[in-house]
């Protein structure tokens, strides 16, 4: 006889999966039904039902190691269908925050993160920070700087680096990405170990995670949602925006303190029909546009998915990244300093509170989503299976409960 | 007795709204303690929902067998008055003494008919029986039912100026076809009301995902039972729609808009017990056949459990926890397959069957549309009847969604609060 | 009183066309020499009927033979008053016209056969004398919970004089014992006051209701109109003259000594619903053990219930009770923990919308599951093992108080059960062939007390509910005049309960006024005939007084029959359970059966027409055989229908004189029997299969093939069975070759 498994309800988690936007959970009544029109849910040990009674059950350890809450694409088909309003794909993305917490150390950065009255300290320290920096570091007040031997006039030029040298820049950002780093692989190896507990890897992760890839820049799972298609473009639009930002990032960093040392590579800004220019516009707009199209849809979709402070926060910041740097952009086009300045500077402190807060924010998931296919493909855990059919008059069916 | 030979009304009688059973329980018991009564039926037919139903759980006894006792209770009683086709459209006055107008709709056969159905064969037009929800055809001169009370033909609107109408009119040889019949409206006086308005299966065609009307071989209960009585479409062989097959496995899916917030929040009451009993009457007809039955609670009140415990022992029929929340179909055979998560062993199910059963639930008549008169109604639109209200009682299913013997005792205590108001 | 015979045939509706109807005539004027015959081809129009009254007024004539369609149609235009005029109608349409072919000899014969037997029965019958006696209309209601109060305020709201009887020193039940009760109105959300305190004001208030307390009835005896109940109360005893009683005893909650394996009596702080409700009301839920409060409550539900080792049934009010009670807890303290264990959440109907609220509290835990185990732990905690739940595996919970939602056994379950003896000698002579007749359970519940020679209580049906098994007339019991309501009758909980005696009050009154004009109650409703005994030839068999579904006959100590009229459903069994064919009503007699029987024409054995009588029950079979009419089914002719009010009443004698005239077969065709019975009389049709299993061997005797007989059960749905059930019968007969008693 099987060693019956002890069951403590946490209470207080039960309040937490309630505050973070899962208040429907204790509707569930269990009858399955989203575990049935869910598009991506496999055959075996089918999600969300089983997470749904976990959560009223405040079985925290369960479920922020639970792979499945990742597989989800909160495409709320379960939320449209649910006869008691119990909204599992609210509860799931709560579920997702929870885990959060509980891989990207320290928590309580997560927990500041989902919590609205953290943000000014969550903004304003790093604006001071740089603040202190360009106060130090700023050429507003030099007549020329040399770079490459040969002396560039400062006078009349509107430039990032006059305000904060591009060195500075890039020694903070790239300490903060270690960081980051840091906090992910001690995320994902955790997560990955607690995986392997539940159901090991069996096929090669390579082929997994080249499939995954393909996956996710097709956004394959994403068309599966039959209630709610705009998500697809705007999740489309967002991603391909930052694929094509971070190259461009990649191009400047490699272009600036490695191909220089061989050819002449002029300070940024580029002229506007360097292909690396036209990239990073492209993603710029394709970035704008997917969060576009995702706040619209937020905003009037009330009814198929709700939004909490949590999802916000990012998207927000993303929105903020996008927009700040885009209009810098534009601002010194048509020669306005100041703003240009203030604007860099907004757009600085963004993006660094994106990639410092890449772990606990929203943003995560990019990272434990992808951990979690590839480690269900791995595993054998074949989502949207097709399940035998069983023919009732020859017997077949469900066993009798 | 039938309209027109008793004229019992005053305020001393009691008027009963629905001729369903609850509504004939009421009238009759009222009447055998001595008051006289007036029972309004919008059909041209008494017996409501349960002369539609084959047979009842958990005796599996024939609900004609008890409508025939009424039926013969009615006959004997002159104080009883059954006006068939005919609606309340207003109700004034105050407990005790209300006057009440009624619109009576012409049947066009009148108190000479002998039910010989001469007229019947003497018509060529053929509509779509209602009695059998569409699955049959009736000629447009028609008894509702074989053992329908009265036990009087009925003309179909729709043959009205054609030359049926006068072929029917040709063929009575006992004057009892009138084609110029009209609506009559006529107000009565009585001191209480009772209403007994019944409910309405629920419109399938709003589960979206479980396929009915798209998928031939995806019927509800209310279908199965006509499907299952010797006077339904099919003598009471059970045969599937597309090809008429008599069907080797069933699949019944529970809670079909009943518990959902999207469709019926409440619960229907009935519908598992109901299930239960369609179950019985394939495994009777076919030693063969598999049954399953898919639930999220089994709710078999009381000394229904019994029944729950007696359809359990049949080894072909199988009871599966989980919902029936998508319902596809295999082209080739049109067997429906259902998808389903088994909810205990934690494991999606596709199932196919010859024949899925949807248990769909009940819906008060009263919903959508309101009575003509001072009752309170439930956010599901059942009439609240909970002693407050004096001089309107409602009974049966018009008060929440329950089985027969729940409902009549209902009506009997309906009936028992009429009086008093008469008496007060 | 003069008797003159009208016959009137009609000849509309194809009987015209189907028979010979001056043939016809000759038969009621030559043979059967009725002073007037007509005929008419529309005799239920205005004129038709015009010339039945006009004989009536000019002619006096005083006894009627309609000759027309079935009894069961066009009843209103041939209504007469039964204490004035006989009518009898002879079914020549649905059983003739319309099921055997136009014209034909046979066809003839069978109309002719039909008009015989109709005049013959109607020169027997006598107009009805309903049997009327000083009656007293007082209602006796048994029992002060809320159902017993409710009936009481209802009845005597109803204007009628009220006995109300509680054993225990006050008022209301069970309901009284209650801290809250969950919601019983829209919209069914929040936790409600009882109000059983107000209920007991109005009663008390009332001045037509006179109650005992602390009292109890130790005798009851009489019939409906004329009960003599003896009240004990306090020592003292009185009488009381009462026209119908409800029984409205009510429940006791299941003994939770028997559920050791839940840990009742075993774990100190595993206690049952009743005693958890108790807490609640004194204000404070603790634990057994050490007083301390609960931090983590387990309800089990069906805790004995839906259990063939305990209550086969489900208790139908546990789920909501458990679900109020997790209320309880949860409000006493926010940071409680209460667990549900679950075999099916059963909330029908609103009520959902109460376990949706319940759900809605972040600290209650459901699951569907099945208890498996329930252990002390050291610190008198309890673990209690669940398989089959919803989280997957076999879960174990550890909880400091456990509740267990005990069920209701009708009070009516407990005592002694005794079987109602049949009359002793047949008990003497029983051999192994014979069918042993349909015995009934009844519990010595110490309730009524019934002076009944059928026993002290109503029988139990099953599980001790005195309940009458009926989908269609929930309300009628085996005792004419008691009607059992509320939890006494099956499980139910408060709201249900006062609908249910509110209905338990109308069938009391209303049996008290039929009473009051001489008429039977259900299901012969409004009948005013019953049965007369002719007592100088009884020699005392006790066939009739153990054989009466509703217990109407008492008797003396010799075991003579003493009838009580106001208990009699008029079914006629006793008449078909008498050797000596004393009992009969004034329409309905052994006699006018018999000589219906012999008035059938049968011919001589070379004419091959053989002659079958069919006894048929006029509930079920009788329609069932004119709806084969009506869908027009065609079969043999050589069948002769007999209706009656139930297929108990057949008599041997009426096979007898069939068989030794020289028919060849005779068919019996009654309701359903068993668990499931359709009989409206219970046990008529499974009697006469019993009496039949007996006459089987006195056919042998008499050298007389038993395939000669044969009973049949039908449902009223089942006309499309008759054509085969009467052809195979008669394929039988020819087997078996003509009754060589023909012409004797």
């Amino acid at each position: 006889m099987t060693q019956p498994m002890r069951i403590e309800p946490d209470l207080d988690f039960v309040r937490d999966v309630i505050r973070s936007g899962g208040e429907t959970v204790k509707k569930c009544f269990q009858c399955a039904t989203c575990s049935v029109v869910c598009p991506i849910s496999p055959g075996e040990e089918p999600f969300p039902r089983k997470e749904m009674i976990q959560a009223q059950w405040g079985l925290k350890d369960r479920l922020v190691r639970d792979p499945d809450i990742w597989l989800c694409h909160n495409c709320n088909d379960c939320s449209t269908y649910c006869p008691r309003g119990a909204r599992p794909g609210d509860v799931l993305n709560a579920l997702r925050q929870k885990s959060i917490e509980h891989y990207s150390v320290p928590g309580k950065l997560a927990r500041m993160v989902s919590d609205r009255k953290y943000l000014p300290h969550l903004f304003g320290i790093p604006a001071l920070f740089f603040l202190i920096v360009i106060l130090f570091t700023n050429h507003f007040g030099d007549a020329s700087i040399v770079s490459h031997g040969q002396e560039i006039k400062l006078e009349g030029l509107i430039r990032s680096w006059k305000m904060i040298p591009m060195l500075a820049v890039d020694v903070i950002f790239i300490l903060t990405s270690l960081l980051v780093v840091g906090v992910f692989a001690n995320g994902v190896l955790r997560f990955w170990k607690d995986m392997e507990a539940l159901r090991p890897a069996r096929v090669g992760l390579i082929q997994s995670a080249i499939d995954v890839a393909r996956e996710i820049f097709t956004h394959k799972n994403f068309k599966e949602c039959t209630t709610n298609q705009d998500r697809y473009l705007g999740h489309l639009g967002i991603f391909y925006g930052f694929v094509a930002l971070f190259t461009v990032t990649t191009c400047i960093f490699f272009g600036i303190y490695f191909l220089n040392l061989v050819v002449h590579i002029p300070l940024t800004p580029w002229p506007w029909y360097n292909p690396v220019k036209i990239l990073a516009n492209l993603g710029a707009i394709a970035l704008l546009g997917g969060c576009f199209l995702v706040i619209r849809n937020r905003l009037r979709g009330g009814e198929d998915t709700r939004t909490s402070y949590y999802d916000w926060f990012f998207l927000g910041l993303v929105t903020a990244v996008g927009l700040t740097g885009f209009l810098a952009e534009i601002v010194r086009g048509l020669g306005i300093a100041f703003l240009y300045y203030v604007l860099y500077f907004a757009h600085l402190v963004c993006v660094w509170a994106l990639i410092a807060y890449l772990p606990y924010s929203k943003f995560a998931h990019l990272v434990y989503r992808t951990t979690a296919l590839i480690h269900a493909k791995a595993s054998g855990r074949d989502l949207k299976s097709t399940i035998p059919v069983r023919r009732l008059s020859e017997g077949g069916g469900g066993q009798v409960a | 007795m039938a309209d027109g030979t008793n004229k019992a009304a005053g305020n001393g009688a009691i008027l009963v709204v629905g001729g369903g059973i609850a509504g004939i329980t009421a009238a009759l018991e009222a009447a055998e303690v001595g008051v006289n009564v007036i029972l309004v039926e919008r059909n041209p037919y008494l017996g409501g929902r349960v002369a539609r139903t084959n047979l009842y759980f958990p005796k599996l006894c024939p609900p004609t067998c008890g409508l025939e006792i009424n039926f013969k209770r009615i006959k004997n009683n002159p104080r009883i008055r059954v006006l068939t086709l005919a609606e309340v459209e207003a109700v004034n006055g105050q407990p005790g003494s209300y006057e009440v107008t009624i619109r009576q709709n012409p049947r066009y056969v009148n108190e000479n008919c002998t039910a010989c159905g001469a007229c019947a064969e003497a018509c060529s037009i053929t509509v779509p029986n209602e009695f059998d929800l569409d699955m049959s055809q009736r000629k447009g001169a028609y008894l509702p039912f074989p053992m329908a009370y009265p036990a009087q033909y009925v003309l179909d609107p729709q043959i009205l100026g054609t030359e049926d109408a006068n072929r029917c009119l040709q063929a009575c040889k006992y004057n009892a076809i009138d084609l110029g019949m009209q609506p009559k409206v006529f107000t009565e006086k009585v001191g209480a009301i009772i209403v007994a308005t019944g409910w309405k299966p629920y419109d399938a065609k709003k589960l979206d995902k479980l396929g009915f009307g798209r998928l031939p071989n995806v019927i509800t209960n209310v279908m199965m039972e006509r499907l299952g009585s010797p006077s339904g479409p099919t003598q009471g062989k059970i045969l599937r729609p597309s090809d008429q097959k008599p069907v080797e496995s069933v699949i019944f899916a529970q809670c079909a808009g009943s518990r959902d917030e999207n469709h019926l929040a409440y619960c229907s009451g009935v519908c598992c017990l109901a299930s239960m009993k369609q179950a019985t009457y394939v495994r009777e007809q076919n030693p063969n056949a598999r049954i399953q039955i898919f639930y999220i609670d089994v709710r078999a009140m009381g000394k229904f459990e019994d029944f729950y415990t007696k359809v359990q022992k049949d080894d072909k029929i199988q009871f599966v926890k989980g919902k029936v929340a998508k319902i596809e179909e295999d082209p080739s055979s049109r067997d429906p397959i259902v998808e389903v998560e088994d909810t205990l062993s934690g494991e999606k199910i596709r199932a196919q069957a010859d024949l899925v059963v949807l248990a769909t639930g009940m819906v008060p008549s009263t919903s959508g549309e309101r009575l003509p008169m001072d009752v309170a109604y439930d956010e599901f639109g059942f009439i609240v009847s909970d002693g407050a209200q004096k001089g309107i009682y409602a009974a049966g299913c018009a008060r929440r969604p329950v089985d027969v013997a729940s409902s009549l005792q209902d009506a009997t205590g309906a009936a028992l609060k009429a009086i008093q108001c008469l008496r007060r | 009183m003069e008797k003159k015979v009208g016959v009137y045939i009609c000849s509309g509706c194809g009987i015209g066309e189907a028979l010979d109807i001056a043939q016809l005539a000759k038969v009621a004027t030559s043979e059967q020499k009725v002073p007037v015959c007509k005929t008419h081809p529309f005799l239920c129009g205005e004129e038709g009927l015009g010339v039945i009254r006009n004989d009536m007024a000019q002619e006096g004539v005083n006894t009627l033979v309609v000759a027309a369609c079935s009894r069961r149609a066009k009843t209103d235009a041939f209504s007469f008053d039964p204490t004035q005029i006989c009518l009898e109608r002879v079914n020549l349409r649905e059983q003739v016209a319309w099921c055997q072919p136009a014209g034909a000899d046979d066809t003839q014969m069978l109309a002719e056969d039909y008009l015989r037997m109709g005049i013959v029965k109607a020169k027997k019958m006598e107009p009805l004398v309903p049997f009327r006696e000083e009656i007293s209309k007082k209602i006796l209601v048994v029992g002060g919970g809320v159902t017993g109060l409710t009936a009481a305020r209802e009845a005597a709201n109803a204007g009628y004089e009220v006995v109300l009887v509680e054993k225990e020193a006050q008022l209301g039940g069970y309901l009284a014992k209650l801290h809250k009760s969950y919601p019983r109105r829209a919209p069914y959300l929040e936790l409600e006051n009882t109000q059983i305190d107000s209920l007991i004001q109005d009663v008390e208030a009332n001045s037509k209701i006179k109650i005992y307390k602390g009292a109890t009835i130790q005798r009851t005896a009489g019939a409906p109109g004329l009960f003599d109940v003896t009240i004990q109360q306090n020592g003292s005893s009185e009488t009381v003259r009462i026209g119908a009683i409800v029984e409205a005893a009510g429940f006791v909650p299941y003994d939770a000594t028997k559920l050791k394996h839940l840990g009742y009596g075993e774990c100190a702080n595993v206690v049952t619903h009743v005693e958890i409700e108790q807490m609640a009301r004194e204000g404070k839920i603790r634990r057994p053990s050490d007083g301390a409060a609960p931090k983590a409550v387990a309800f089990i539900q069906c805790a004995g219930s839906r259990d063939p080792q305990h209550l086969p049934y489900c208790s139908a009010t546990c789920c909501m009770t458990s679900l109020k009670q997790a209320k309880y807890v949860r409000s006493a303290d926010p940071e409680a923990k209460v667990y549900i264990f679950y075999k099916d959440m059963r909330t029908p109907g609103q009520y959902e919308n109460f376990y949706k609220q319940v759900q809605q509290d972040e600290g209650v835990f459901l699951t569907k599951g099945e208890v498996v185990s329930v252990v002390e732990d050291g610190d008198k905690g309890i673990r209690i093992q669940v398989e089959k739940s919803l989280l997957g595996e076999k879960i174990e919970v550890k909880a400091d108080l456990v509740v267990l939602a005990t069920g209701m056994v009708p009070v009516a379950a407990i005592g002694e059960e005794i079987v109602v003896k049949l009359a002793e000698e047949e008990e003497g002579k029983k051999t192994e062939a014979e069918k042993e007749p349909p015995a009934d359970r009844i519990i010595r519940s110490n309730i009524l007390n019934l002076a009944y020679r059928q026993g002290p209580e109503l029988p139990a049906l099953k599980y001790g509910f005195p309940d009458s098994h009926y989908v269609c007339f929930p309300y009628e019991s085996r005792r004419t005049g008691i009607y059992p309501a509320g939890a006494i009758r099956q499980p139910m909980d408060g709201a249900l309960a006062m609908d249910d005696a509110t209905g338990a009050a109308l069938k009391a009154i209303q049996c008290v006024e039929m009473v009051s004009r001489g008429e039977a109650v259900h299901p012969r409703s409004g009948d005013l005939s019953y049965p007369e005994l002719f007592l100088q030839r009884c020699t005392q068999c006790k066939r009739c007084t153990a054989e009466c579904p509703f217990g109407m006959y008492d008797e003396d100590e010799k075991g003579t029959p003493k009838p009580n009229p106001t208990r009699c459903r008029r079914c006629g069994i006793c008449m078909g359970s008498c050797p000596e064919r004393i009992i009969s009503f004034k329409d309905f007699s052994v006699d006018i059966v018999g000589s219906m029987v012999k008035a059938i024409e049968v011919p001589e054995e070379d004419e091959e027409k053989p002659r079958v009588v069919c006894f048929i029950c006029e509930n079920d079979a009788y329609p069932a055989v004119d709806l084969a009419g009506i869908l027009r089914l065609q079969y043999s002719p050589f069948v002769r229908f007999v209706p009656l009010r139930c297929l108990g009443d057949v008599n041997i004698v009426w096979i007898a004189d069939a068989l030794s005239k020289g028919i060849d077969g005779v068919m019996l065709i009654g309701c359903k029997y068993g668990d499931d019975y359709q009989c409206h009389f219970m046990k008529g049709s499974e009697l006469a299969n019993y009496r039949m299993g007996k006459i089987q061997e006195t056919l042998t005797r008499l050298a007389l093939e038993s395939d000669r007989i044969r009973v049949h059960q039908l449902s009223i749905d089942e006309y499309h069975e008759i054509p085969k059930l009467v052809n195979d019968f008669m394929a039988k007969i020819e087997e078996v070759g003509p009754n060589p008693y023909k012409g004797f």
